[in-house]
């Protein structure tokens, strides 16, 4: 049977007077990959910052694996499973690339103080088991070479990857997106999409804001549509895009 | 009591008009300017000089005092803000610069008019006395400037292109640059009107009590008070905000001891933080 | 002369101390502390207030940094999950109420007159001059703590404060509960300066109000910023510069026309000039790495 992971039912949000997300509802199943797209302005990226908690939305309500979460602090979501990327990347400037990774993993025991000096081991153990699987990452992200690197000295590009890969470090249960291929190289943006749905087959679940047609309809299993804050569309990618008000959303409206 | 809230009022106006520029840089920089009640203190030596020493008449005194103190707010913002600008700095260190210009403003104060009190060269007159209240006529006259220079901002920010131009770089800076406005330049007149308007608080502060270096700096407090209490960015706010500081001050010596007066904004600010972070009238600034 | 040297010595360890707390809440996590002199008069006051009413000398001394590890506590509850210039706000405006009651509070502090008369550690066993054991004190506290500070901001805590200085918005997007590490940073920053206090006042042997006015924070600050922010080295290197600097102009006054009061509030306009320039020209400080310069514009 099919489980939803994430389900969001009739979200508002003002800013002002402008109603930014105004009635959004739709769900995410598990262990599939949505896409949502929309033109600028119709609210995808407010509708992931009050998902995640950065906004308090004004009503609402938001289920996260059958838990109600409206109220839940960002960082006890992303506790629990849900992690986000930006759509204006956020590298951790002023440390290295390699750090920025290591600081993925949840509950890491040298995150507390009293471990490090009471259970040395211990959380000299944990960091060499993180140390392995960040490089492993950065392997992968082609970003090994910069490792010991300023990330703020990475390229636009490369900040993207960096940002999905330390939010990979959390073993996340579901990942939302913001933009993910955006200025990244297409040979690597299709091995991504490779990779994100390798990640489904093994359990995970997406949800993801893309601009570019061609890779969101590559990776999604379904495409939601959002127009003036609410989700108006819903379906298999082939049939959202060629639907008559996605093409005036993207070619006549621009 | 009657008293108190005299001369609660007549304090309040005087934040109220120095939290103005403090809000305004606040809301369009989006920093908090560390420096900006020492700008009250330079005003008022300004107009010390040109009064005591050259001998000016106290009104050209004063006018002229707050064109310098306003031309100073734009030869910093030349020097120093700029600059920080367009290195797209962050608000820490704009936050740091500013403290150092405050002790940098401060510190020149003394080391050119040393650290004792001045006066105005004014007359004194007798205060008006009604239902056993005295109210100075150093304190009319504040009040009356203060109230005056409000309505200007007033005028000013409603009627005016540039005072629009001001409001709209205030909510969203981006979207005026879009629009067309010449941010440089607009934010050039801001540091004047503000500088200058804290340049005026601090004449009427100083005839008010007395001119010394610190008079700024211990008014630093209320005047952040005042700005977070009326919201980030909103002048209307600041001027209330101001007004409610002014006065819960004077109040609190019914309570409390004169000594803790300070503490008073300090309080009022850290409930507002704690139970209306963004003011009582809302900024444009979370 | 060695006398001499070794008085200097202590009064650099005790603001190294000072300032090294201040480079865990502003160099490591980000948090502007402009009150940070608030948690050193803590600390002296409470060591001193407790061993003049009997406590032996060492429990005063852990109370004064328990204490301003508490009052650090109390001022991060309100601001700490706000923007980060409202704890500068509310951190200047708290170090003055501190001062304002350490002032006016007579029938506990005798306010201006200032106390003295306090046992200092270990004072009457000490054969030889006691400065010589305060500058082992001292410096074997500063040693301790910098050991101490330095495996925890290579820790995977540490690795949390930087993410925090960095952008709080990744740390909490990677399940790190912000708020609590910014109270701990500050907490264990006001108890580093609460310890300073309490060797402030061993070393002065009196002490008053007018030790603690801001011009303090600001002094903790300028060491920062010279040594480069979370660099515990440069931080130490930052107040023997910051002393040599005040020892050294120390005598301007026979060699330069100026009285005496033009001196001081040029010795410290030069402090603020330097923040200025530094933070505008040279934000990484003198030992930061070149690179870092270029970034995040």
């Amino acid at each position: 049977m099919v489980q939803e992971i994430l389900k969001v039912r009739d979200l508002k949000k003002y800013f002002g007077g402008v109603m930014a997300v105004d009635g959004a509802s739709f769900s995410v199943e598990e262990q599939t990959i949505k896409g949502l797209i929309g033109a600028n302005g119709a609210g995808k990226t407010t509708l992931f910052n009050l998902i995640t908690g950065y906004y308090k939305l004004d009503s609402g309500k938001i289920f996260f694996k059958g838990e109600r979460v409206e109220q839940m602090p960002t960082f006890k979501k992303a506790q629990i499973g849900m992690v986000r990327t930006f759509q204006l990347t956020k590298a951790l400037s002023r440390m290295t690339v390699l750090e920025n990774l290591l600081l993925g993993p949840k509950m890491q025991s040298g995150e507390h103080i009293r471990n490090i000096f009471l259970r040395p081991k211990m959380v000299a153990d944990e960091e060499a088991r993180i140390v392995e699987k960040a490089l492993e990452t950065l392997e992968f992200f082609d970003l090994m070479h910069m490792k010991d690197d300023y990330a703020g000295a990475l390229s636009g590009g490369q900040k993207r990857l960096l940002e999905m890969a330390r939010a990979l470090m959390t073993d996340p249960k579901m990942l939302l997106l913001d933009e993910p291929f955006a200025g990244v190289n297409p040979t690597l943006a299709r091995k991504l999409v490779g990779r994100i749905k390798e990640l489904k087959e093994r359990g995970m679940t997406f949800l993801i804001i893309e601009h570019d047609m061609t890779l969101i309809t590559e990776v999604s299993d379904t495409l939601s549509f959002m127009n003036q804050g609410r989700i108006i569309l819903e379906g298999a990618p082939e049939d959202v895009k060629h639907d008559p008000r996605v093409l005036d959303a993207y070619l006549g409206g621009g | 009591m009657l008293q108190l809230i005299i001369n609660g009022i007549v304090l309040g106006s005087i934040i109220a008009l120095a939290a103005i520029g403090l809000t305004m840089v606040y809301g369009v920089l989006n920093f908090a300017n560390f420096s900006h009640a020492d700008f009250m203190t330079f005003g008022a030596y300004i107009a010390f000089v040109l009064n005591v020493a050259l001998g000016l008449n106290i009104i050209l005194s004063f006018f002229i005092a707050i064109a310098i103190a306003g031309a100073l707010g734009v030869l910093l913002d030349f020097l120093v803000w700029k600059p920080m600008r367009r290195k797209n700095a962050d608000l820490v260190s704009l936050v740091i610069i500013s403290i150092g210009l405050s002790i940098i403003v401060r510190n020149a104060i003394i080391f050119i008019w040393g650290g004792s009190t001045r006066n105005f060269d004014l007359p004194v007159r007798r205060g008006i006395e009604m239902l056993g209240v005295t109210i100075t006529h150093n304190q009319l006259i504040g009040l009356g400037t203060a109230i005056l220079f409000m309505v200007l901002v007033h005028f000013f920010l409603k009627n005016t292109k540039l005072g629009k131009a001001m409001r709209a770089i205030s909510d969203d800076i981006n979207l005026a640059r879009m629009s067309g406005i010449d941010s440089d330049k607009v934010i050039m007149w801001m540091w004047f009107i503000g500088i200058g308007l804290a340049g005026v608080a601090g004449i009427l502060y100083g005839l008010e009590t007395t001119i010394r270096p610190n008079m700024g700096w211990f008014l630093i407090l209320p005047m952040f008070a005042a700005v977070i209490l009326g919201g980030i960015g909103n002048p209307y706010g600041a001027m209330v905000g101001g007004m409610i500081i002014g006065l819960s001050q004077e109040l609190s010596m019914l309570i409390l001891p004169s000594e803790y007066k300070m503490g008073v904004g300090l309080g009022i600010m850290i409930l507002v933080l704690l139970f209306k972070p963004k003011g009582l009238f809302g900024g444009t600034k979370a | 002369m060695i006398d001499y040297l070794v008085a200097i010595s202590i009064i650099v360890g005790i603001y190294a101390i000072f300032a090294i707390g201040l480079n865990l809440e502003w160099g490591f996590t980000g948090l502007i502390n402009f009150g940070h002199v608030g948690f050193l008069a803590i600390g002296a006051y409470t060591t001193v207030l407790m061993n003049l009413s009997g406590a032996p000398i060492w429990l005063s001394m852990a109370s004064g940094v328990v204490l301003a590890a508490f009052f650090g506590l109390l001022v991060g509850i309100p601001t700490l999950r706000l923007r980060e210039d409202y704890l500068a706000i509310v951190t200047i405006g708290f170090s003055e109420i501190v001062r304002l009651f350490l002032l006016n509070e007579e029938w506990l502090t005798r306010g201006p007159m200032g106390l003295f008369g306090y046992d200092r550690p270990f004072e009457a066993m000490i054969p030889f001059d006691y400065n010589y054991f305060l500058f082992i004190l001292v410096f074997g506290s500063l040693a301790v703590i910098y050991l101490l500070l330095e495996k925890l901001v290579h820790s995977p805590w540490g690795r949390v404060l930087k993410s925090i200085r960095e952008d709080e918005d990744v740390a909490s997007a990677l399940g790190k509960d912000v708020f609590r590490y910014k109270i701990q940073a500050l907490m264990i920053g006001s108890a580093i300066a609460g310890l300073a206090g309490a060797f402030l006042a061993f070393n002065m042997q009196y002490i008053n109000p007018r030790n603690f006015i801001p011009m303090e924070t600001f002094y903790a600050w300028i060491i920062v910023v010279l040594g480069g922010s979370a660099r515990n080295k440069g931080t130490i290197l930052g107040a023997i510069i910051v002393q040599s600097f005040y020892t050294g102009t120390r005598y301007l006054q026979d060699y330069v026309p100026l009285a005496s009061h033009q001196i001081a509030a040029l010795r410290v306009m030069v402090i603020g000039v330097l923040l200025v320039l530094l933070m505008m020209y040279k934000p990484q400080g003198l030992l930061g790495r070149k690179e870092e310069l270029t970034l995040g514009q």
